[in-house]
């Protein structure tokens, strides 16, 4: 019993055990968020990897892209109709994107998808702004450029079109959604986002909501590539919804030579009508996404007739790459194992005769880990690092607890003879010690765990806090990190254990204390006053 | 008051300082009857300290042997003797020696919590706080139960050490000088104390060097190079 009252008593009473927990507290909370966000970080990077691609990916990595994909789809979703869910292909090309307004132009990645496939097979359709607020309303076939005008009352309004999708989410959608909808203030018509005006070549008669200019396909835009960050996180579109913007394609042959066009490089104007964000700022500040077919055809990636001279027949259509999303609990490994196979069989009897034979057999398989494994393996292995060096860091706390439980048993030397005199054993002056040293990792582990997650939780309010203070202050570089968010949860699991560290940690610093008071010898300690 | 409880024979005890070995003790034989009250004295660093020690199990001598009630005190583990500390002796200290966190209560407590398992203790500890507060209004204190040892006079911080060497009802009751930190007046006091403890059957060993203390006791022995040299009563 006298261990454990003097235990507490001695916690109670002797202010350097507070120097003690707070070391214990420090290095938790420390570690805690270093483990936090590192893993948060890489949670994020695996996330939007697979958000991004799907489950599996099929690609050649080159420019020219592979044949025979929608046979391969078709007859795949056919035999496999309870692996595979969707699949769809997907153009990778690079290009210059340049905005008429302020004649900027940049280097963009123009990516050809089917919009509505795209949007079952990964998690695109979640990123895209107007369609959001707007559902059935983003469409990448010709469209025009919808226009504020004024109602029947004279009030600034919408499209009818656009009204209706808008009051459809609002139903759909939580009060704390609704609450949350980015509706412009300063633009009187209250709806989210950014809407032009009805032009006024166009306003002869009333000026009537509705969908003006000529019709031109539309484009969906990385959102950093056309709308400011503010600190806050929300974003200040620089265009009007339907605005038109140039993009110009580098088309390539079939053999990866340069395309001859008469007229230099092919160029085509496109309605800006949504913008995405998939988190990852290098995909968010360079891509533009346009329908599938107009992009093939653009780039002379669909059925070309070879002329006499080269040998005559044709080319068939191509694609760059192919994400396959698979049914709720599918192993992905074991069905690209499956779908490799199949490819191979698949394509043994259309290679004949084709003149690039070498883009299918380069064609391979991946699962969405597989893909992005160099870039998640580097991030696991910087977590590893940065959590090691951490610990090692926090040796530092052990041997602070070990120095002051060093000098408390130094103090308490007289007080240990007279427990050892009233018939304590040495094994039991030593458990005193071991237990206050558990009961400082108990403390000082439980508020450092508790600080570490309330810095994680708050950390990007934190981080927002610094940028204000002066810019240079800011650590989480959203250019450096491809997120715009530092991660900022906690795993209950991480927590756990570290805190069991603690506690252990604590202990084994009081250890060489413990064996020291253990060690004693009454009459030494009361000779004298 | 003649069977012999505590007896001493031949111990020999000596300090190591460096290379030189300084006898303290060589060759002590004493012995102590039940209910009977001894001073021993002598010079200062005659080793009366050092024999009282080893007399309660707090020191091992070299060489001789302890005997409680026949047994031999250093015979067993060192637990063995842990638990005779606890429960079969009881150490008075010239400087009281006292744990200052604790109040006077805790102070008297702490035999008894050494003595107890959490679950024994919280079962027994209402008979323990009134055997406790039994002792220290034997000494004159109950009226001081949660004072800090910082807060009391040496007389009363004696007290305190008497009412905690008693509060596991010891068999034999060693006394290291309580006087010799305290006037004369408040000495009496002390005196009076062991005195009355003495009469109700306490036995009690106690070393000074005051010969007006001494004179409480029953038997005066005298430590002299390392020997018991006189004896009366
Ligand atoms: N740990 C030690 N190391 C060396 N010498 C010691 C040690 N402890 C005691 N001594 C010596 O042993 C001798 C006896 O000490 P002890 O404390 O028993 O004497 P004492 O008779 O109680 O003296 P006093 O009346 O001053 O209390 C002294 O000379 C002392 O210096
Ligand atoms: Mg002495």
């Amino acid at each position: 019993m006298y261990k454990l009252f003097l235990c507490l008593r001695y916690l109670r009473k002797r202010r350097i055990a507070f120097f003690a927990v707070a070391a214990v507290c420090l290095c938790t909370a420390m570690v805690l968020i270093v483990v936090s966000v590192m893993g948060g970080f890489l949670q994020m990077v695996r996330d939007r990897s697979r958000g991004m691609l799907g489950d599996l990916i099929m690609e050649n990595a080159s420019l020219q892209g592979f044949p025979f994909y929608q046979e391969f789809i078709d007859l795949m979703k056919a035999e496999l109709p309870d692996r595979i869910e969707e699949a769809t292909p997907v153009i990778i090309s690079y290009g210059v994107i340049r905005f008429p307004t302020d004649q900027i132009t940049k280097p963009a990645q123009i990516v050809g998808i089917r919009l509505a496939e795209t949007m079952r097979v990964n998690e695109f359709g979640k990123g895209l702004f107007y369609e959001t607020y707007y559902p059935g309303t983003t469409t990448l076939g010709p469209v025009r450029m919808p226009c504020v005008g004024f109602d029947e009352a004279g009030r600034p309004a919408l499209p009818e079109d656009l009204e209706s999708a808008w009051q459809r989410w609002r139903s759909s959608a939580s009060p704390a959604q609704v609450a949350k909808a980015p509706i412009e203030e300063s633009l009187r018509y209250g709806r989210p986002g950014y809407y032009a005006p009805v032009p006024a070549e166009e306003s002869g008669g009333p000026m009537a909501p509705g969908w003006y200019g000529r019709e031109l396909p539309g484009a969906i835009i990385g959102t950093d590539l056309c709308a400011r960050r503010e600190p806050d996180g929300s974003f200040t579109r620089y265009y009007w919804r339907g605005y038109p913007v140039t993009l110009t394609f580098v088309p390539f042959t079939d053999t990866g030579k340069p395309l001859e066009t008469g007229s230099g490089m092919p160029s085509k104007l496109f309605r800006y009508v949504d913008d995405c964000r998939t988190g990852v700022y290098d995909i968010d500040s360079m891509s533009v996404y346009v329908d599938f077919d107009l992009l093939q055809d653009v780039l002379e990636m669909d059925e070309q007739r070879l002329s006499e001279k080269a040998g005559g027949g044709t080319i068939p259509p191509r694609t760059t790459q192919v994400q396959i999303k698979l049914r709720p609990g599918v192993d992905p490994r074991q069905t690209r194992d499956l779908l490799v196979q199949r490819w191979q069989e698949f394509y043994v009897s259309r290679i004949e005769g084709l003149r690039t034979p070498e883009l299918i057999r380069r064609v391979m398989i991946l699962t969405w880990e597989e893909k992005q494994a160099k870039f998640i393996g580097a991030v696991e292995k910087e977590k590893v690092l940065v959590t090691t060096l951490f610990g090692v860091i926090s040796v530092v706390a052990v041997f602070l607890v070990g120095v002051i439980f060093h000098m408390i048993v130094q103090q308490k030397t007289r007080d240990i003879g007279i427990i050892r005199s009233v018939g304590a054993t040495s094994l039991g002056v030593a458990q005193i010690f071991i237990a206050y040293g558990a009961a400082v990792g108990v403390i000082g582990g439980a508020l450092g765990t508790a600080l570490g997650t309330a810095f994680v939780w708050r950390i990007n309010e934190f981080q927002d806090f610094l940028r204000w203070l002066d810019p240079r202050l800011e650590v989480w570089n959203a250019e450096v990190y491809a997120f715009d968010r530092i991660p900022n949860t906690v795993q209950a699991w991480d927590a756990g254990v570290i805190y069991v560290v603690a506690v252990l940690a604590s202990i084994a610093g009081s250890l060489v204390a413990a064996r020291r008071a253990a060690r004693v010898w009454p009459v030494e300690a009361l000779r004298y006053e | 008051m003649s069977d012999v409880i505590l007896q001493a024979a031949g111990v020999h005890k000596s300090y190591q300082l460096g290379r030189v070995s300084l006898p303290v003790l060589r060759g002590v034989s004493i012995s102590i009857a039940c209910g009977e009250f001894v001073a021993i004295m002598g010079a200062s660093g005659s080793g009366k300290s050092t024999l009282l020690h080893i007399l309660g199990a707090l020191d091992v001598p070299d060489r001789g042997t302890v005997r409680f009630e026949g047994q031999d005190l250093f015979a067993g583990p060192a637990s063995r003797r842990d638990v005779l500390r606890n429960a079969t002796f009881g150490f008075v200290f010239q400087f009281y020696h006292l744990l200052p966190e604790l109040d006077v209560l805790e102070n008297v407590l702490v035999p008894c919590m050494v003595r107890r398992s959490v679950a024994g203790w919280i079962r027994a500890r209402s008979e323990h706080r009134r055997d406790a507060c039994r002792v220290l209004e034997q000494v004159g204190l109950s009226h001081r139960l949660r004072h800090k040892p910082n807060e009391l006079s040496g007389g009363e911080r004696q007290r305190v050490a008497i009412a905690r060497a008693l509060a596991n009802r010891p068999r034999v009751l060693l006394a290291d000088e309580p006087t010799g930190n305290l006037d004369s007046a408040t000495g009496r006091e002390i005196m009076g104390v062991l005195g009355t403890l003495n009469r109700q059957g306490q036995t009690i060993a106690m070393v000074t060097h005051d010969p007006q203390v001494a004179a409480c006791a029953h038997r005066i022995v005298t430590l002299e190079d390392g020997r018991i040299k006189s004896g009366r009563g």
